[in-house]
């Protein structure tokens, strides 16, 4: 076994293993707290795929999350660790609807599609910031772009309550958006839109962009070394410029597109925290877009579960945040097993060792 | 204008300001010994509620002000010793731990509160206990002067006095200057014998105790309520005024007090259509500018020593 | 508590300090120590020598307990301890100088200094005025003088070093481990160092002193150590052994290099520097009105001791450090404002760096990647931007016979390569086009013999194919092998320039290298040719 191998057999042990140990932290829990912990466990473990009704919950759950974790791969893939995602998804919410609602000259979907090519745009800029003030002067761009995202909320909060609230309604929000942008059903009966085909297009777009392109080998490139990066002739910059627009658009389309169908009018009142979300899946994906489907599909089933089983039994399904929480907190341990993987290294290191010596000998 | 210049330029206003900026003082004091040593911590929100949360339950329970404070004191510290544990002891990357505690916190209190009160929003159920507010002797019968600066909560005058705390532990003693020394160079501090784990550890805990008070001022202080999410933020914005502040205390405090009168701004004017949102982002803009005109300054500062030191090397080429 | 009172010296027969089989490995696999026994005395002064990479530093990291062995044991007058942590080998006695220096520039010297073992006032304040005190008492006691209230930030190295000798002294160290410690120091302020080291070992401290200059060790040490490639290769008597023997001893192979190489007619001028200079904001300039062109045809060599501003001179030259004073024409084309891009393939420069796993790969990722990684604009390995995949495995392949390069597959990550492969991939990227102009940093630093052949050879043929050739070299043997023409940097500067090797000896260089002589402006001008 070689030692990128058994690089990769670890990470997969520890998702594993994180995994579980959340479940089963999860499983003792609903055991003291319920007074039926039998129907409380099969409905968060079952309860997803019980009725068409909340398996389309779930892949409801699952779009938003497959575009914030493609986001964050793509916004951490140069090493720049920034949270636009955060930011963005809410602002691509907003100007979807603002463009939507305020552009009348056209309609139907060809509106949807010019409202999703600006958030693109604005979205895409916007994420942009925090690297360039990094670039430019050395600053910290995790802090900037943390602080950077209550300046794109509080501006958006203005154009949302000056410019998009609709007074008349007995629902706070925004005025509805014109029915004719709207995207059709997939699933009868849910609000499960062709928002979730944009979402599997953008995964192998991603992928492909990532992996298949000279921009997308770049980019890991400067990820993997960014002084190396710089010494074959790479322009950092720009190419940490491109990563962070595309990350920034990706969030931005994810909060733009659920405009169309999914929320109907633009009601956030708050960030959406859907940024930090990305965080989890992307950490669950190991920042591999390819897993993304996968990780989002996961976290998106133990929300549904718990929303569920919140319904149906006396657990809170708030349980499911410390899920998350303990199973991004082993993943993400680096120390976590690296006892184990080095004395596997030595004793691996040593065998080739003697087995070059032997065939030299 | 004028009426609202007029409800701007009273004491009840700017003792309003004092009231708001109390518990982001707390919190950039927390973030402040936090990025001393070396790590930005984005827990401090979720162990402000933590510790909001513990203070009324046990002040329910136990009916002791003083029991309850500890408590969630302690609450506080576990909670930043649990960052360390699993950004340093673990070496998680610190916004991963970050995303995953205040993930965790997000649930916790909402299962607690439940589990306590059968409420998922509030404790209004239960009973809590206030800290006192302090009428302050002398101050107080000075006019105006009076009306700003006494009869604030307990927990106000506490936050000053933390100011000054910190401003001493940072710079007068072995345990800031190890902070500070760990912060910059943590393999400096290796080399001498230090375990620059040990002194993360120890200021993060010391961040979680300042993030506890700002928590306890929330719902003991200010409102004897726990709502659930009612710090709403305020840990961001300490770790903004500490960045605007650039690791002073008394900086990171006039921050805070700048983020507090924006916010006391927009809840003033928010009767007046005016236009608050714009406001309560000012602060947000002003750290953004401060800390890029900073590092700016830093890296100007650095070109000049360069060029200096290729002029003076000319000088004494042209001497020889 | 500035003047620990040491335990007296144990029985004389009894080591200082014994380590037996030490092993230690690295978390990508790579071997630093295998079986290493290592031991000195009180009252000595003890060198470690090694090439780069032959597991010095590690060793000694591992006595002052910042890496753990992975195998074997550490002794400390006899008795067997464990080393866990820094600390635990301060309470030892063991002080160490690293070559990075562990200081805290916004602090003064006295925090410094006393940091983790501070004076207080009233049980909980720190007694600054006594800190200060100390740290004079201190420097004067072991004659090191020193500024307490400087902010180390603003002080030369040397003073750095001393600050660093100063805090080891301050903690009662009796063995004192320095790693190279004269790579950063100007002549004087070596010869500084070493009236201090002499002094200390006077005293009965121990000195251990890592170094790759023989000079230095045949002048103050008094045993020696050999490693190579991680194995220990025998504690000697300096007086015992002759430079020509260590020498032998720590590279393996004959000193001698046999290349195959014609003398050529060079062509024009491709690579013209001019005036050259760098600073890092200090008083000195690294690199100080620097001239010099490299023709078609030829290969020009700089020697120097490391740290003599040969690295700043190349990265400026290629583009990875922004030009500061001067001008730089490759091809008769100013590159100030070029960028590292433009100058690989419009000026047509290839660069072998001598920081193989900063520079020179990205080691997470697989050797495919790496060799071809500057060739993806180019029609035949992509379209439209899109990779095609076929050719570019392809021609990988080829690379990796061509330059043998030993893995197992071309998707291999390239950090779990040995040296000199790692060295081969980087040659196979940087040399397997043709290129007008070839700098070369450090060729044959830490890898095999076979791999420093391949390596040389190529360089020769690519001169013999056309190219302007510049290479930097540290091991003097290559350097003089290799070259048609030679510079010797000294302190940012030329100090020397030889147009014809024939009868040149290691010994003349050495002169140039350390700064006892120095040539002529003129004689430095005969390297510099107007295009």
């Amino acid at each position: 076994m070689s030692n990128k191998q058994l690089n990769s057999l670890f990470s997969f042990v520890k998702t594993i293993l994180a995994i579980l140990i959340a479940m089963v932290v999860a499983f003792i829990i609903i055991l003291v707290v319920s007074d039926g912990p039998a129907e409380a466990l099969y409905s968060f473990l079952v309860g997803p795929l019980t009725t068409v009704r909340r398996f389309g919950n779930l892949l409801e759950n699952t779009i938003p999350l497959i575009f914030v974790g493609l986001g964050v791969c793509l916004l951490w893939s140069t090493g720049m660790r920034t949270l636009s995602g955060e930011g963005t998804y809410y602002f691509g919410g907003l100007f979807a609807a603002l463009i939507t609602i305020k552009l009348t000259a056209i309609s139907g979907y060809g509106l949807t599609l010019t409202a999703t090519l600006g958030v693109i745009i604005v979205c895409g800029i916007l994420a942009l910031l925090p690297v360039v003030v990094n670039y430019k002067y050395g600053t910290d761009a995790f802090v900037v772009s943390l602080l950077f995202n209550y300046v794109m909320f509080y501006a958006g909060n203005y154009i949302f309550t000056n410019y998009l609230m609709d007074i008349n309604s007995t629902s706070s929000g925004s005025y509805l958006l014109p029915e004719s942008t709207f995207l059709p059903v997939l699933i009868p009966k849910t609000n499960v839109d062709a928002s979730l085909i944009v979402a599997l297009v953008m995964i192998i777009l991603t992928w492909f962009f990532m992996y298949r392109t000279k921009w997308g080998h770049r980019i890991r490139l400067i990820g993997a070394n960014r002084e190396h990066a710089r010494y074959i002739g790479i322009n950092v910059f720009r190419m940490i410029l491109l990563a962070q627009f595309l990350g920034g658009a990706m969030s931005g389309l994810g909060g733009g597109i659920s405009m169309f169908g999914y929320n109907t009018r633009f009601a956030w009142f708050s960030l959406t925290n859907l940024g930090w979300d990305g965080i989890m899946v992307a950490t669950l994906a190991r920042y591999k877009p390819q897993y993304i489907l996968l990780s989002a599909l996961f976290l998106g089933y133990v929300r549904t579960g718990a929303d569920i089983m919140n319904r149906s039994s006396d657990v809170p399904s708030e349980i499911v945040m410390i899920i998350q929480a303990i199973m991004i907190l082993f993943i993400g341990a680096t120390a976590f097993l690296s006892g184990t993987q080095q004395k596997l290294r030595v004793r691996y290191s040593m065998r080739r060792k003697a087995e070059t010596a032997a065939k030299e000998g | 204008m004028s009426g609202i210049w007029s409800s701007i330029l009273t004491a009840s206003f700017l003792f309003t300001i004092i009231r708001v900026s109390t518990p982001l003082i707390f919190a950039s004091m927390s973030s402040l010994v936090a990025r001393r040593g070396g790590v930005t911590n984005i827990t401090i929100d979720s162990t402000m509620l933590m510790s909001a949360l513990t203070g009324v339950l046990v002040s329910h329970y136990t009916g002791n002000l003083f029991l309850s404070i500890v408590a969630g004191m302690i609450v506080g510290i576990i909670m930043g010793v649990f960052m360390g544990y699993f950004h340093i002891m673990m070496r998680t990357n610190m916004i991963l731990t970050g995303v995953a505690i205040n993930t965790f916190t997000n649930g916790a209190t909402v299962m607690f509160l439940y589990a306590f009160t059968g409420d998922k929003g509030s404790s209004s159920n239960i009973s809590s206990m206030a800290i006192p507010n302090w009428e302050i002797p002398l101050i107080k019968d000075i006019p105006i002067l009076g009306d700003i600066l006494s009869g604030h909560n307990a927990l106000t005058y506490i936050a000053f006095v933390m100011v000054i705390l910190c401003w001493f532990l940072m710079y007068r003693t072995p345990l800031g200057l190890r902070i500070r020394a760990v912060g910059e160079n943590d393999k400096a501090a290796r080399s001498v014998g230090e375990s620059p784990t040990r002194v993360k550890l120890t200021a993060l805990a010391l961040s979680g105790f300042f993030a506890s008070l700002g928590g306890l001022y929330m719902s003991m202080g200010n409102m004897t309520v726990f709502i659930t999410g009612m710090t709403a933020g305020r840990g961001f914005i300490g770790v903004a005024a500490d960045s605007m502040g650039r690791g002073n205390p008394v900086g990171a405090m006039l921050a805070s007090l700048l983020f507090g009168t924006a916010s006391a701004v927009a809840n003033v004017l928010q009767i007046n259509s005016f236009p608050t949102d714009l406001v309560m982002a000012i602060p947000y803009v002003v750290s953004i500018l401060g800390i890029i005109i900073y590092s700016a300054r830093e890296k100007h500062k650095q070109q000049r020593l360069v060029r200096q030191g290729i002029a003076q090397a000319e000088r004494l080429a042209a001497g020889k | 508590m500035s003047q620990k009172e040491t335990s007296a010296v144990g029985a004389k027969t009894c080591p200082a300090i014994e380590m037996r089989g030490i092993t230690k490995i690295y978390p990508n696999g790579v071997v630093a120590n295998q079986g290493v026994d290592f031991s000195v005395n009180y009252g000595e002064i003890h060198a470690v020598m090694g090439e780069n990479g032959a597991g010095k530093s590690t060793l000694m990291k591992m006595l002052f307990g910042m890496e753990r062995p992975d195998q074997g044991e550490i002794l400390f007058e006899g008795k067997p301890v464990q080393i866990h942590s820094p600390a635990d080998a301060i309470a030892l006695h063991i002080g160490m100088v690293h070559q990075e220096f562990m200081l805290v520039p916004s602090l003064t010297v006295a925090e410094n200094m006393v940091l983790r073992e501070e004076p207080l006032r009233g049980g909980l304040f720190i007694d600054y005025a006594k800190a200060v005190k100390a740290t004079r008492e201190i420097s004067e006691k072991y004659r090191l003088p020193i500024d307490p209230n400087a902010r180390v930030a603003d002080l030369p190295v040397g003073m750095k070093q001393r600050v660093e000798i100063l805090k080891a002294l301050y903690r009662g160290a009796k063995i004192l481990i320095l790693d190279e410690p004269t790579a950063v120091l100007t002549p004087q302020e070596t010869e500084e160092l070493f009236r201090q080291l002499l002094i200390l070992r006077d005293s009965g401290h121990t000195v251990i002193f890592i170094s790759h200059k023989i000079r230095e060790i045949k002048q103050i040490c008094d045993r020696i150590t050999i490693l190579k490639d991680g194995h220990s290769m025998g504690i000697y008597q300096v007086a015992d052994i002759s430079e020509a023997d260590i020498s032998r001893l720590m590279v393996g192979h004959d000193v001698k290099m046999d290349l195959d190489k014609q003398p050529t007619q060079p062509g024009e001028v491709v690579l013209q520097v001019k005036n050259l200079c760098y600073g890092y904001g200090e008083g000195k300039l690294k690199v100080d009105g620097v001239s010099f062109s490299v023709r078609r045809g030829e290969v020009v060599g700089i020697a120097g001791v490391e740290g003599n501003g040969q690295r700043e001179l190349i990265e400026m030259i290629t583009g990875i450090r922004p030009i500061q004073r001067g001008s730089v024409h490759i091809g008769g084309k100013d590159i100030s404002k070029m960028s590292v891009y433009q100058i690989r393939e419009e000026a047509r420069c290839a660069y072998v760096p001598q920081e193989r796993l900063i520079f020179g790969v990205a080691p997470d990722t697989d050797i495919e990647e790496n060799l071809m990684a500057c060739l993806f604009d180019m029609p035949e390995y992509s379209k439209g931007g899109i990779l095609r995949r076929k050719p570019i495995t392809a021609r990988a392949k080829e690379l990796i016979q061509e330059f043998t390069i030993k893995c197992d597959n071309e998707k291999q990550a390239v950090g779990m390569l040995s040296g000199g492969n790692i060295q081969k991939v980087v040659a196979a990227r940087e040399l397997s086009r043709p290129r007008d102009l070839i700098v070369v940093d450090q060729p044959s630093r830490g890898i095999d013999v076979g791999a420093t052949k391949f390596i040389q050879n190529k360089i020769i043929q690519l001169r013999d194919a056309g190219s302007a050739v510049l290479v930097s070299s540290a091991d003097l043997a290559e350097i003089m092998a290799l070259s048609d023409r030679l510079l010797v940097m000294y302190e940012g500067e030329i100090a020397a320039v030889f147009t014809d090797l024939s009868g040149v000896t290691e010994q003349q260089l050495g002169e140039y290298m350390l700064g006892i002589k120095k040539q002529t402006p003129e004689e430095i001008g005969a390297c510099f040719y107007e295009q």
